[in-house]
Formats: C-alpha cells, structure tokens, sequence
C-alpha cells in the first residue's frame, strides 16, 4: 500500500512520507479498501487543498537551533584563534594544518545542522537555509573576531611573518591598514563562501539523514 | 478551529489523544480507537497532522526508529480547551431540553 504515496506531491512525500510509510507498515495487517480510498483522498487534499497553506511549520525552529550551532562554532573558533594568535603566536605563520582543520570542523558542523534539521521534519530548502545562515554567522562573526584580535594586540599580530610579508608585497605603509583592507575583504568573501558550503554541505547531510529514516532494517 | 473544515473532528481528536502524552502516527490511531470507537484513516490522520502543524497546535518531535511523535503546544491546549468547554456547554444545554422528554 506504500505505492499510494507516490499519489501524494513532492512537498509532502519530503516532509511526511518516511513516518507515513512506517504507518502503513504497521497498518499492513489492517489494509482494506477503505484505506486505499483514504489514502486517496488524502493525497488529492494535499494536491488541491493543503498545498494552499503554509507547509514549512518546523522551518523557524530549525533556523533558529542551526543559529545557535554557528554561535558555538564561533565562540570554540575565536578561542583557538586568540590562543594561536595572541597567547601562543607563531612567528613563522605556518598554521596551516590548524586552519585546515578549523574548515574540516566547521564543514562537519555545516553537514551535521542539515543531519538534524531534516530528521526534525524540515523540508530540504528550509534544510539549505539552515545551512546557508548557519555558515553565514560563522563567517561573518569569525571575521569580527579576527578584527578585534588583530587592532587589539595588533603588536603581537604583526610580528608574523606572513602579515610582514603581505605588507612588503602590497607596497608597505601601516601594518593596521593593511590587516584592516584584508578583513574587509575577508568579511565579503568568508561569509558568502561559508554560506555556499552551508548549503551544500546542509542538504547533504539533510539526505544522509532521510537515507538513514528509509531504508528498512533487518529485525530479530 | 473552525478553519479545519472537515478536518475540525479528526484534530479534536487527536489532539485529545496528545493531551495525554505524545505520540506517533499508529499509537494515535490506536489511542482514538480506544477512547472514541473512531479508526482514523492514515490519509485522514496526516491531513489533519499537517493543519494542526501548519497552526502550531502541535509540533513534532525529533524521529524514533523512523516513526515521528508528535505533541500539543501550548497554543493547542488552549484551542483544546476553548472547544472542549464550549462542547461541554452544548451538551449540558442539549441534554437538559432532552430530559423534557424522558
């Protein structure tokens, strides 16, 4: 009887179709007719009637959880950021594998808010808006770390060598200027491209999580 | 609720059944059976799911073991209660003319 909910639309089979599949499965020993013309009256309903109403009730909860997650992220990146940066500075700037792995988190972080917010129900554009305003607060909010970080101890910050080299080669004049130009351009381009992954990286882990509710599991 | 249409019933009842605890679609199912006699049908039970979702009256819970519960809100107790009362003042009217006939 679970071929019925191929009658339903998409919008609905995306929201509802994992529990309602799981329904019929345990009404399997109860199937009549009658259900099958329930059945189908509830999808010409959700064709015709339903799909006039708001249908994307778990969207705001999610956004406002997946806001929560960026401010974790951001408050645990502005800590490993003051300590690499003004408590244990390196001269040589080689931070490489640290800010490798910094992206490597937060991409888990991006997949895993689009995990949770489709096993809340949310549908995939709700999932990738999750995922989009998650990795925009992320990036936006780290740049205005890195800002109060490098005027505050701006000292401590322009003894690295890659920011004395960046200097020489921009053509030199103030140390401050020069790291201030570079956040500025860091505040567009971090958010949009941490947005971008967000999305990505969201509906990814938003389908990991729908494969996971599908697929049937061996009992016993 | 009177915007449910016929959909008004099956969401009173469900969401007396979710006055009492949350639950997924079958343990509502069997629940409305049990207090009412009434077996909803799944297309039934998930139209009025929806509506009730799409009013916040209810809201569902993160899935277990691929079935989703769902529970009342707080906006849906008070619309639940609202019609309750109300239908209690119905039937204490409707049975008080009745007696003139017994």
């Amino acid at each position: 009887m679970k071929w019925m909910l191929r009658l339903y639309p998409a919008w609905w089979r995306d929201r509802y179709e994992a529990e309602m599949a799981a329904l019929l499965g345990d009404l399997s020993h109860r199937a009549r007719p009658a259900m099958l013309v329930d059945l189908l009256r509830g999808a010409l309903d959700a064709r015709f009637a339903l799909a006039k109403e708001s249908t994307v009730p778990v969207t705001g909860p999610s956004i406002r959880r997946s806001i929560v997650y960026a401010l974790v992220v951001w408050a645990a990146l502005s800590v490993d950021i003051v300590l690499s940066n003004v408590i244990f500075p390196s001269r040589q700037g080689d931070d490489t594998l640290i800010v490798v792995l910094d992206y490597l988190a937060v991409f888990a972080v991006l997949a895993t808010i689009g995990f949770l917010a489709a096993r809340r129900g949310t549908e995939t554009a709700g999932i990738a808006l999750c995922g989009a305003i998650a990795g925009a607060v992320i990036g936006l909010l780290t740049i205005g770390t890195f800002f109060v970080v490098d005027n505050v101890w701006l000292d401590i910050v322009s003894q690295q060598q890659t920011k004395i080299d960046g200097l020489a080669r921009s053509g030199g004049g103030s140390m401050r200027a020069y790291i201030n130009s570079g956040l500025l351009l860091g505040a567009v381009v971090l958010p949009a491209m941490l947005a971008a992954f967000g999305t990505v990286l969201a509906i990814g882990g938003g389908s990991v999580a729908r494969w996971r509710s599908s697929r049937p599991r061996v009992l016993g | 609720m009177s915007d449910l249409g016929r959909f008004a019933d099956p969401s009173i009842l469900i969401l007396t059944s979710l006055a009492g605890g949350p639950k997924h679609g079958y343990a509502l199912i069997k629940d409305i059976e049990a207090f009412t006699g009434t077996t909803l049908g799944p297309g039934t039970l998930y139209a009025a799911l929806a509506r009730l979702e799409n009013r916040r009256l209810i809201r569902s819970l993160p899935e277990e073991d691929r079935r989703r519960p769902y529970e009342i809100t707080g906006v849906g107790v008070v619309a639940l209660r609202a019609y309750l009362e109300h239908a209690r003042r119905v039937a204490g009217v409707g049975l008080k003319r009745l007696a003139a006939y017994a």
